[in-house]
């Protein structure tokens, strides 16, 4: 099978170019994920803060709603291999031919694009909260911050876990599309090697089952970490400090 | 029961896909091209061309033909292969280290004839692109003008040759380099572009130059713009470094100065020639149409 051959023959030539690039593909799409998820508690947690009754603060306030809500329509709204070009090239062209560092440039873009998602899944998230969670809190005395911190965001975030897993998913996916501005990630090592072999549907399919080990594992880990975080299926309410009649056992199917 | 169903719904699932596949699919090309010996004989026949080039430019001249475009030079060699187009546009050095690395390929030329083909020597020759009003532009015309005809194809014949993994012994344009260096001469180019630059992850070649660039360690460029882009250095008495960059980044990174002069087997275009400026040209060569045998 010369096909299987040319396959093999991709792993064993090019596995120094194949691993760096899985590695700032995986790299580039954690600390982006990472750090848009911080854009997305933030952004989320100032765009459902009730608005101060004090004139000033609420002024601020607005704009800064405003600010995000531009910032979310525009980096949703437009393609990620557009931003990468625009920023890379307007960063150039404004600083007299200076260009931003590769790999941080790439990890700035998917940062501030999957931000704008994570901060729409962070607000679904506290809005999804049932109203007499805040009730509660505020009702035994704690401020707003105190019951973002201490009682809605726990569950904030194991509610958008799987929406936090898919963006990473797609960010590992989406990081191709920093080859544009010559990103040395997986995708990128694939054209240098095409280029190389001209065995352009080998060298794609290997990348193809690279791409996909690489989502695949991440998905499965990160379903691990969902069901550690919502606890044994099998446990026990105690009903009395002494009396054992009256401990429930919950078992759980599944 | 239940299971013979699903199987059953599983397979009519399958052949319904096929079916959809078989009737999207573009049809194989049916034009027979084999023997064609001029323009003429590709009538109705499919042929691409890089987008954005010249070459594309030149396609759209040619009458009768089902014309493409793709955006990546090397991906129309596979597109040929795989007999998905009858042919593509390319220039006759390339064609030449082709057709030498892939015996069942030959080229035809696009000449300026009768079919209404119009090319200038602008068009076919490829020179240096510099930002406008750079003080390089001078100092590189005086050192390619230096470089006579005899060694610009004696220099492509050894490009040609090393592409195919043939040995070289001493390239006919070249320069020792200079002991001391002063300043760094950055030069843009795709590296995608057999034989005018190319990208090899061994650095074995003779002439090869190390890629600049964070994360481009392990890899190198050669071919004939990176031996021209090494003479001109060395008669400057610059360091050469060399970047690799998409086709349609070269234009802003030269605007920007992120890079000194792109050397990438560019045509000096008059819409081009609009954006940056060119020096004269470092080769000229001719548009063939590379075809299955």
């Amino acid at each position: 099978m010369s096909f299987l051959n040319d396959v093999a023959q991709i792993f064993v030539k090019y596995y120094p170019q194949l691993l760096s690039g899985v590695g700032n593909t995986m790299l580039i799409a954690l600390v982006g994920t990472v750090a848009g998820l911080l854009i997305g508690l933030l952004t989320g947690m100032v765009r459902t803060a009730p608005l101060s009754k004090r004139a000033v603060p609420r002024v601020l306030h607005r704009i800064l709603n405003g600010i995000i809500a531009v910032y979310v329509e525009i980096f949703r709204g437009t393609p990620m291999m557009v931003q990468s070009m625009v920023i890379y090239w307007g960063y150039a062209f404004a600083t007299g031919g200076k260009t931003l560092p590769l790999i941080p440039s790439g990890i700035l873009i998917v940062s501030i694009n999957t931000g704008a998602y994570m901060a729409e899944i962070v607000r679904g998230g506290i809005i999804s909260i049932d109203r007499g969670q805040f009730e509660g809190a505020l009702s035994i005395g704690m401020s707003h911050a105190q019951t973002m911190v201490k009682v809605v965001l726990p569950q904030v975030m194991r509610n958008i876990l799987p929406s936090v897993s898919n963006e990473f998913v797609i960010n590992i996916k989406d990081t191709s599309v920093l080859n544009v501005i010559g990103v040395t990630e997986l995708y990128y090592f694939a054209g240098i090697i095409k280029r190389q072999n001209f065995q352009t549907f080998q060298t794609y399919l290997v990348v193809c089952v690279l791409y996909f080990i690489l989502t695949f594992t991440v998905t499965r880990i990160l379903r691990y970490i969902e069901k550690r975080l919502d606890g044994k299926n099998s446990y026990t309410i105690f009903g009395s400090q002494s009396a054992s009649a009256a401990e429930i056992h919950v078992q759980r199917e599944g | 029961m239940r299971r013979k169903t699903k199987i059953v719904s599983v397979f009519l699932a399958a052949v319904l896909c096929m079916v959809l596949f078989a009737g999207c699919g573009g049809n194989a090309s049916t034009v027979d091209v084999k023997n064609a010996k001029s323009l003429a004989d590709l009538k109705g026949a499919k042929i691409a061309a890089q987008a954005g080039t010249f070459h594309a430019d030149a396609l759209a001249q040619i009458e009768d033909v089902q014309s493409s475009t793709l955006p990546e030079f090397s991906d129309l060699l596979t597109a040929l292969k795989s007999g998905s187009i009858d042919g593509y546009i390319a220039e006759e050095p390339t064609a030449v280290s082709v057709c030498k690395t892939n015996t069942e390929l030959d080229y035809i030329h696009l000449k300026n004839n009768d079919t209404g083909f119009t090319a200038t020597a602008a068009d076919v020759g490829i020179a240096v692109g510099l930002k406008k009003g750079s003080e390089l532009r001078e100092k590189i015309n005086a050192i390619l003008a230096a470089i006579t005809t005899e060694q610009r194809e004696q220099l492509m014949e050894q490009i040609v040759s090393l592409a195919a993994g043939e040995k070289v012994e001493a390239f006919a344009v070249s320069c020792a380099a200079p002991a001391t260096t002063e300043g760094v001469l950055k030069i843009g180019m795709e590296c995608a572009y057999e034989p005018y630059n190319w990208t090899d992850t061994t650095g074995d070649s003779l002439g090869a130059v190390p890629i600049s660039g964070e994360g481009k360690d392990g890899l190198y460029a050669n071919g004939y713009d990176v031996q021209i882009a090494q003479y001109v250095a060395n008669k400057l008495g610059m360091k050469l470094e060399v970047y690799q960059l998409e086709w349609d980044s070269l234009l802003p990174a030269v605007q920007s100065g992120t890079i000194d002069a792109v050397i990438a087997g560019m045509s000096p275009t008059a819409e081009r020639a609009k954006e940056i400026d060119f020096t004269d040209t470092y080769y000229e060569s001719n548009l063939v149409v590379i075809i299955r045998k």
